[in-house]
């Protein structure tokens, strides 16, 4: 990604429709990352006509709650799959609004719930996502 | 060799070496703080991705094979409940 093809907020709202955002180079990953992560995303989109957003920052408790404010926020918010990582608490959480979860059932995501996790705990943010956003459209794929 | 020799080329340079090796290591380049390492602490602000499609012409084959299939679909308030799964590590 460069920081347009992607952006990010600092705030409880998710970026995407702005245009090219520094901040974004100011996150935890380098451009290669951004790059990987960037086309894991849109590839993921496109694959399966879903919204998949990651949000990598700290969760406030209940974090399931939080993390499902968060999913509200995102447009489309039926068909959209919200990946939240915690790395201070060590949490990750999959979002699926109603009619994803239909393509994702629970059990798929925490198949690639687990996959993620066994990267962070290598200290492989990044290399996680994009292993899980694979996952994650591949089971959701349009045959 | 002499004693003074002896003692530049066994002792100084190797010393040398090493001091300009480990000052390389220690200054790091421009990524040597973005990582993230399990059970430090993890400081970075908050980040929210989202592709971008404006830039692909193509559009997005799967919402419009399912918007021309679905379209009273679309407009309608979907009913359920969010799913997903939850993890540590």
């Amino acid at each position: 990604m460069t920081a347009g093809e992607m952006a990010l907020r600092e705030s409880s709202e998710p970026a995407g429709t702005r245009g090219p955002d520094r901040q974004a180079l100011e996150g935890p990953f380098t451009t290669r990352q951004l790059l990987r992560l960037d086309e894991a995303l849109r590839t993921a989109d496109v694959s399966t006509g879903l919204t998949f957003s990651v949000y990598v920052g700290d969760l406030e408790e209940p974090t399931r709650e939080h993390a499902e404010k968060l999913h509200a926020q995102l447009p489309n918010t039926a068909d959209a799959v919200l990946i939240a990582v915690c790395p201070n608490q060590r949490v990750l959480e999959i979002v699926t609004g109603p009619r994803a979860r239909r393509r994702l059932p629970d059990r798929d995501c925490k198949l690639a719930a687990l996959s993620m996790t066994a990267a962070f705990s290598g200290g492989d943010l990044a290399g996680g996502i994009v292993a899980g956003l694979a996952q994650l459209a591949e089971h959701a794929r349009i045959v | 060799m002499s004693g003074p020799e002896q003692v530049l080329y066994l002792v100084v340079v190797p010393a040398a070496i090493v001091a300009i090796v480990w000052g390389l290591a220690s200054i790091g380049g421009p990524s040597a703080k973005r990582r993230y390492r399990p059970g430090r602490p993890y400081d970075f602000i908050p980040v929210w991705y989202l592709a971008n499609h404006r830039r692909g012409a193509a559009g997005r084959p799967g919402h419009d094979a399912e918007d021309a299939a679905a379209p009273a679909d679309e407009e309608q308030p979907v009913q359920g409940s969010t799913g997903g799964a939850s993890d540590r590590w």
